[in-house]
């Protein structure tokens, strides 16, 4: 299903079940259930197919039924094991430092007071990581067929970030996910949603490349089946998400809970658009990963980001258009939900970049154990990080030299494009798109045609916020079908940041039609057979001097027929069919040597305007010959005696 | 690629447009000259093409391991021109270096070595300025193997842009070729600074390692290697690469390694990691196809079969009738029975029968199994004309030591019956099959029993399968009425009345069965019994008055010896060749001790009727009392040798041995007829030894041995002989738990007198009492003689020589009575224990009781 499908059916879901959402539970259920029956028809089929030969050799003495048992017991054993392998998929629960109930009393009270006030399920662990981010994580035990354990992922930079009650606010929305408050067939199907999405991407990843599996096959009912349950569990997640906003704003208060929504956007926003880019630019220099990143990090949020990354980062928090890749809905529809879209918004006034509070909730709720965890966050970003850090260390000192050595061996790099290019992307994988902008224009200058020059220019306008990024990067989909995927991308990205719905809607429709396209595309051009539909050739006189010239100067040649096939993607394209009749007695059977000695020869020299098909009409090309025989104007050669 | 087997299967033939190209083969990774060539693919009968399958284009074909691709050759011929002529179209449409290098890539991808050398010309020129399209041929020539041609590419890239890392590389390559090996290095220097492994391949970098190994600078390969293990951690763990450097180390005799300490992995213990892609074995979709092909091959040659199976049935039709039948299966055919199994073809299905000529019956019946009995069963279905013939269904294990008994099943009465599982159906089983040595294997075998009957009733019986006999001797006395043994089988394992019903019903058959008679006048016993019998005969009489079978029968219930033997010279007068009137007048004077009398009248019963065991038992009988020892002797030592395995003539030479007290050669014929009677089977052999040494052991008195052996045999037989050693041996108590006084379906009166003997012989007259009052009791409700020889006991009664010689009683039982009646009677004990003894003539027990009694009175 593309993206312009999935999104027509999720709106026609909404439609249908704007108003019935009990009727959009009943039929997500059906849907689960269906689901459930797909995979688990699995070891119905394993299990009828073993009966086939256990009934019988049950039913017979054991010396004469012994064959039978025996198959019928392999099948159980192997097909089970092999329907099982197919079924098992394995999801590592998230890593990070686990904050225990002595450790931090308060943040564990807060825990426990929401959820007995909103009757949700606890959790199994609460860890707090390094993102800027807070999110129940669900393990299921059995793979797809759930039992499931709840990780709360705290992030470190998002509690220091937040005041107790926005973070009281924030965990009110995780617990709501888990409440039966609201329902707890909502919010199961909410959490069989999301945790069979992460199992079915794993799905489609093959064991062994080119080993037998039955994976395949569940693929394919998962292909058919998601879609579907995803388009009415999207909508029943993004009511989801509206319910628990509002169930936070009931529980934590609806400032706090505006507050929270606002401060995590524009903070997550610094710290992934500024901090942690400066921090790995230090990786070109430093070996290891720095120490106290989190003290720094904490420093930087108190700092605040510079008037113009403000400006920036408010009017995108505030621009930016749910979509239909996530449940969550933007920023502004989830406070004009909660009532407390500030005003002005809608006329391009934004409030002010909200200051960090003091004292934050990682000071509040984790207390005396903040240090320690800080310390440890810290130690497993640097144990994770380490390896990538040290390889990309070491790939700036390659390209440092490579840099070098650009500029010592090519003394004039201006009067040459590839060098420049090389000089680019060097610069690039070494710093930015910004430090290269020079080097890309200097390129566009002489070739302005240059794929790459025009995707990397593009991609930093578009970065920095100029729409001019547009026209380089429409010029890449032009030319280079292989990057229209890339270059569409980036522009959804920034159509999306800017608030440009409609854009956004057609870059979707755009990236849909292009991958459908391009597979097909690339199959119409690789063949061509009788089923195929042929049209007339469309050349020109001129176009065809060339090849009648050639044709006249083979004396076996008797005749010629041209078409072309008619192209249903990528119409530019042209695929041309040569069909040669050699001269042959009537009673002598056809020299298919001969024949192919000739399309041989003649292949090699023939040019026209497209690709080239040179053939007699002899074995397999017999029925395209026939064919091309009756397509008007096939006929352009014909030897008279 | 295709296969054949014995010539049969694929092959290609033909070989045209051949095109070659150095390059690696991705199959057993030798370097070789790979060749692409047009054939075609034939389907071969011994190397002869017959079917043509297609024309193929093989790509790739490996001069060493035949490995290649096949492809289509006109798909080929499509695929080549369409994407070669795209990509020409395209660079004829924007003549850059980026579209010459895709078309020049096409035309190699498609093995158009001449266009693509034609090309390449035109494209070096065209863009001789440009380093990256310089670089692209040296690498396309390097690919093809044309090394030599690629260096002047690499070279002018090399001066175009010093920089550009194909180039360096390209060049380093022929440095190394070439063993300038400085050179090469100084132009691979950026593959050694650290982090360039995340930008280009370092395989360089190891040639030129080996190569200055090779050359023997192990310093400089060592600087390299460590390079590569600083970059490729993981390369350290590689056993060749670990063996490489460990060579540069040895010749610079270091101490020390760089190689990093090798981590433990049962992987590498088991020499699994270096091989793994090209070793471990997966099941891919053409795997899955093929075995799949397989199965369903298999699966269709299983239903082929079954159905072949269902399709020819073998209906087995047999008889035991004397004249043949007729028997139709209707929509098959006809078939006449005789003395063996006929087989008539029929596929699984209903039929109706039709049986005629001796006897006409008409059924249906159904041949049939379920479908997976097919593979595994082995039924045989059987239709048995009027249920009249005996077969027997065997199970017989063969293993190479001891295998046990076979497991006999009869069958017989059913007209129609499906036996299974039958791997020999009326055909003999193998002596012997081949096997191995701890195997064992049980073939079953069905077939008609072609010994008497008797003899199998006899089997069942021996073996506690009492319900068998009565069947089969039932089954067998209504085919059969003359058949004695069958008829005393039945008679004895039958209730009483089912017994009388059976017989009755077959007294009026003609010609009267003498035995059948018989047996049904010792049905019961008592006066009242025998004067009822005594209406029935005379009525019978008084139809056939010269009847001689009905006048000697008459004789067997009249009420005095004088009486009988009036009727039995009736008889004898009536026909004097009935052996039977000739036995009982033998039988008369037997039974007053008149051995002498009784003889010519036993010889011409069994002159008349040789077969007759119960004649030929009563001579021998009268012999032996006449101590004709020597002839005996000599006539059943000449029967033995030409009948080795008779039992009753060995058992009547050990008797003849044993009252001789020829003890050492009475065992000398039992060891004898042990060895002959091994050829009747192991269980066979044993049975009928064991009789035979139980019989010497009592006959010859070795009483304590006979105790011995029977001690843990706990057959009807063993228990037995217990009783009688234990008899013998005085010890009464013992033997009373055997047989106990109140022991159920026990109503021979002489028994109850012999124990009571033995009670008196053990010194306890109390204990006898019981016992001799239980006898007298069943003999008062016997015949006329015996109740009148229980007068005899009376406290009163002074027996005459007059009155024993009136009693008509079988000498055996005479002479337990008179043994008894001996004690009982002081006075007369002289007389009476002599007559005892000159009637124990029967060496079976309680022969050696009565002679001991009857000696201690003398």
């Amino acid at each position: 299903m593309t993206r312009e499908e999935f999104d027509a059916h999720v709106r026609q879901v909404e439609q249908q079940f704007a108003h019935h959402p009990q009727a959009l539970r009943v039929r997500l259920i059906w849907l689960a259930a269906l689901g459930y029956a797909g995979m688990l028809a699995w070891f119905g089929t394993v299990i009828l197919v073993a009966a086939l030969f256990l009934v019988p050799g049950l039913g017979k003495p054991l010396e004469d039924g012994w064959l039978l048992l025996l198959i019928g017991g392999l099948i159980l054993a192997f097909g089970g094991w092999a329907v099982a392998r197919v079924l098992w998929v394995r999801l590592t629960p998230p890593e990070g430092r686990v904050v225990t109930r002595a450790e931090a009393p308060a943040l564990h009270g807060m825990l426990d007071d929401l959820r007995h006030r909103l009757r949700a399920a606890g959790f199994h662990r609460v860890i707090v990581t390094s993102a800027c981010n807070a999110a129940v994580n669900e393990v299921p035990r059995l793979g797809v067929l759930g039992w499931p354990r709840h990780y709360l992922q705290l992030g470190l930079p998002l509690l220091e970030s937040l005041s107790a009650a926005e973070l009281r606010a924030v965990l009110a929305h995780e617990f709501a996910h888990l409440s039966a408050r609201d329902g707890r067939i909502s919010g199961w199907l909410y959490r069989l949603r999301r945790s069979w999405d992460q199992i079915f991407e794993k799905l489609h990843q093959p064991y062994v490349q080119g080993a037998v599996s039955l994976r395949p096959l569940l693929v394919k009912f998962i292909d058919w089946f998601w879609p579907r349950f995803n388009a009415h569990a999207f909508v029943l997640s993004r009511v989801n998400e509206f319910q628990a906003d509002a169930v936070a704003a009931w529980a934590a208060g609806p400032e706090p809970m505006a507050g929270a929504l606002f401060r995590i956007d524009v903070y997550d926003r610094l710290l992934s658009d500024r901090f942690w880019p400066d921090l790995w630019q230090r990786a070109n220099r430093e070996p290891a990963p720095p120490s106290g990143v989190f003290d720094q990090l904490r420093t930087t949020l108190h700092a605040g980001p510079s008037p113009e990354e403000s400006t920036k980062w408010r009017e995108q928090a505030f621009r930016i258009v749910t979509s239909n890749a996530d449940t969550h809905p933007c920023l502004t529809s989830r406070l004009r939900a909660i009532e407390r879209l500030p005003e002005g918004v809608s006329e391009g006034v934004f409030p002010p970049w909200p200051p960090i509070v003091e004292p934050s909730a990682a000071e509040t709720l984790l207390g005396a154990a903040l240090g320690p965890i800080r310390v440890d966050v810290e130690a497993t970003w640097r144990k994770d990080c380490g390896k990538a850090w040290t390889e990309r260390h070491a790939r700036a000192a390659s390209l440092q030299h490579r840099l070098q050595s650009l500029s010592q061996a090519v003394p004039d790099p201006a009067a040459d494009v590839d060098s420049l290019w090389d000089q680019a992307r060097t610069v690039i994988n070494l710093e930015s798109d910004a430090a290269a902008e020079p080097l890309l224009r200097k390129i566009l200058e002489l070739r302005p045609d240059h794929v790459g020059a025009n995707f990397c220019l593009g991609r930093h306008l578009l970065e920095v916020g100029y729409d001019a990024g547009q026209t380089h990067l429409e010029r890449v989909i032009e030319q280079d079908e292989d990057m229209v995927a890339q270059a569409c991308g980036l522009l959804h990205a920034h159509f999306r940041r800017t608030g440009r719905t409609d854009r956004v809607r057609e870059i979707e429709a755009r990236l849909d039609r292009h991958e459908a396209a391009l597979a097909a595309s690339q199959t119409e051009r690789s063949n061509i057979t009788a089923a195929d539909t042929l049209i007339p050739h469309e050349l020109s006189a001129a176009e065809l001097e060339g090849v009648l010239a050639l044709l006249a100067a083979e004396p076996e040649i008797v005749a010629a027929f041209l078409g072309q096939k008619q192209m249903r993607h990528f119409r530019k394209q042209r695929l041309f069919a040569l069909c040669l009749e050699v001269q042959r007695p009537w009673h002598r059977l056809p020299d298919r040597d001969f024949e192919r000695t000739m399309t041989k020869r003649l292949f090699g020299k023939v040019r026209l305007p497209g690709r080239v098909l040179v053939f007699a009409p002899s074995g397999s090309f017999a029925a395209l010959a026939r064919k091309l025989r009756t397509v008007p104007d096939a006929r352009i050669f014909s030897r008279t005696k | 690629m295709p296969s054949t087997y014995n010539g049969i299967g694929t092959h290609y033939y033909g070989h045209k447009n051949s095109e070659t190209r150095s390059a690696t083969c991705h199959s057993c990774g030798r370097a070789a000259n790979l060749e692409s060539y047009d054939t075609r693919l034939w389907f071969v009968v011994v190397f002869i093409p017959v079917i043509p399958l297609g024309r193929k284009r093989i790509i790739d074909q490996c001069p060493f391991c035949k490995r290649h691709y096949a492809v289509d050759a006109d798909q080929w011929e499509t695929s080549k021109q369409l994407n070669v002529s795209g990509a020409m179209e395209r660079y004829q449409s924007d003549q850059t270096p980026e579209t010459a290098m895709e078309a020049h890539q096409q035309l190699l991808n498609f093995h158009q070595n001449a266009e693509a050398t034609e090309f390449r010309r035109e494209i070096e020129e065209k863009f001789r300025q440009n380093a990256k399209l310089q670089a692209y041929l040296g690498v396309a020539l390097s690919g093809k193997g044309m090394a030599a041609d690629a260096t002047q590419y690499f070279q002018r890239a090399l001066e175009l842009r010093p920089d550009l890392p194909e180039a360096r590389v390209g060049m380093a390559l022929d440095h190394i070729r070439n063993n300038r090996l400085a050179e090469a290095r100084k132009l691979l220097d950026f593959l050694e600074t650290p982090g360039a492994v995340q930008l280009y391949s370092l395989e360089p970098l190891e040639t030129l390692a080996n190569a200055y190994q090779r050359a023997g600078q192990h310093e400089e390969a060592l600087q390299l290697y460590h390079c590569l293990i600083e970059a490729l951690p993981h390369a350290g763990q590689i056993s060749g690469f670990r063996k490489t450097v460990q060579k540069s180390e040895k010749a610079l005799k270091r101490k020390e390694t760089m190689l990093p300490k090798r981590k433990f992995s049962w992987k590498n213990f088991f020499g699994r990691n270096q091989q793994r892609s090209a070793k471990v074995p997966v099941l891919t979709w053409r795997g899955l196809a093929i075995l799949t092909g397989l199965i369903v091959i298999g699966v269709s040659i299983a239903a082929v079969r079954n159905e072949y199976v269902r399709r020819h049935r073998t209906l087995y039709i047999v008889s035991g009738l004397k004249e043949p039948a007729t028997v139709e299966i209707r929509g098959v055919g006809t078939m006449r029975t005789s003395a063996r199994a006929e087989g008539m073809k029929l596929g699984e299905g209903k039929y109706h029968a039709v049986v005629s000529g001796p006897l006409r019956e008409e059924f249906d019946f159904e041949v049939r199994t379920d479908y997976w009995d097919r593979f595994s069963g082995d039924p045989v279905w059987v239709l048995n004309v009027g249920g009249s013939a005996l077969l027997l269904e065997s199970h017989v294990t063969y293993q190479r030591d001891s295998p046990p008994p076979p497991k006999l099943v009869p069958h017989f009465g059913r007209p129609f019956e499906k036996i299974e599982p039958i791997t020999h159906p009326f055909v003999a089983l193998p002596e012997t099959i081949r096997m191995e040595s701890n195997q064992r294997r049980t073939l079953s075998h069905l077939d008609f029993f072609r010994e008497p009957p008797a003899r199998m009733i006899t089997y069942f019986q021996l073996n506690g399968r009492a319900a068998d006999a009565l069947r089969l001797s039932e089954w067998r006395i209504r085919l059969q009425p003359e058949d004695e043994e069958a008829l005393s089988a039945f008679t004895s394992l039958a209730a009483p009345k089912r017994a009388e019903e059976v017989l009755r019903a077959g007294l009026q058959r003609r010609p009267v069965k003498i035995s059948w008679h018989r047996i049904y006048q010792n049905l019961h016993r008592g006066r009242e019994w025998n004067t009822w019998l005594a209406v029935e005969y005379d009525e019978m009489l008084k139809a056939e008055p010269k009847n001689s079978a009905l006048l000697y029968l008459r004789g067997r219930i009249a009420s005095g010896p004088g009486e009988s033997e009036q009727w039995f010279a009736k008889a004898r007068d009536a026909d004097p060749k009935n052996p039977y009137p000739h036995f009982a007048l033998g039988f008369h004077r037997a039974a007053v001790g008149d051995w002498a009398g009784a003889r010519p009248m036993y010889a011409r019963a069994v002159e008349l009727a040789p077969a007759g065991a119960e004649f030929s038992e009563a001579l021998f009988g009268c012999r032996l009392a006449l101590q004709e020892y020597e002839p005996l002797e000599k006539e059943l030592r000449a029967k033995l040798a030409s009948q080795p395995r008779d039992f009753q003539t060995a058992s009547h030479l050990v008797d003849v041995l044993a009252a001789q007290e020829r003890s050492t050669e009475a065992a000398g014929v039992l060891t004898t007829y042990s060895k002959q009677v091994q050829s009747l089977g192991a269980e066979n052999a044993r049975l009928l030894t064991l009789a035979l040494r139980r019989q010497f052991l009592y006959s010859s008195g070795d009483f304590a041995a006979l105790a011995r052996e029977a001690a843990s045999d706990r057959t009807p037989a063993g228990r037995n002989a217990l009783f009688t050693a234990q008899v013998e041996l005085g010890k009464v108590a013992e033997a009373e738990r055997v047989h106990p006084i109140d022991e159920p379906k026990n109503s021979d009166p002489f028994h109850f007198i012999a124990m009571s003997l033995a009670w008196i012989a053990a010194g306890d007259s109390k204990k006898a009492d019981p016992w001799l009052q239980r006898g007298l009791q069943l003999l008062a409700a016997g015949s006329g003689d015996e109740a009148r020889a229980v007068a005899l006991f009376g406290p009163d009664a002074v027996p005459t020589a007059e009155q024993l010689q009136a009693l008509g009683l079988h000498p055996k039982g005479k002479a337990i009575l008179l043994a008894a009646l001996g004690l009982l009677k002081p006075e007369q004990r002289k007389m009476l224990h002599a007559e005892a003894r000159r009637l124990n003539v029967d060496r079976s027990y309680p022969y050696q009781l009565v002679r001991r009694v009857t000696a201690e009175q003398r």
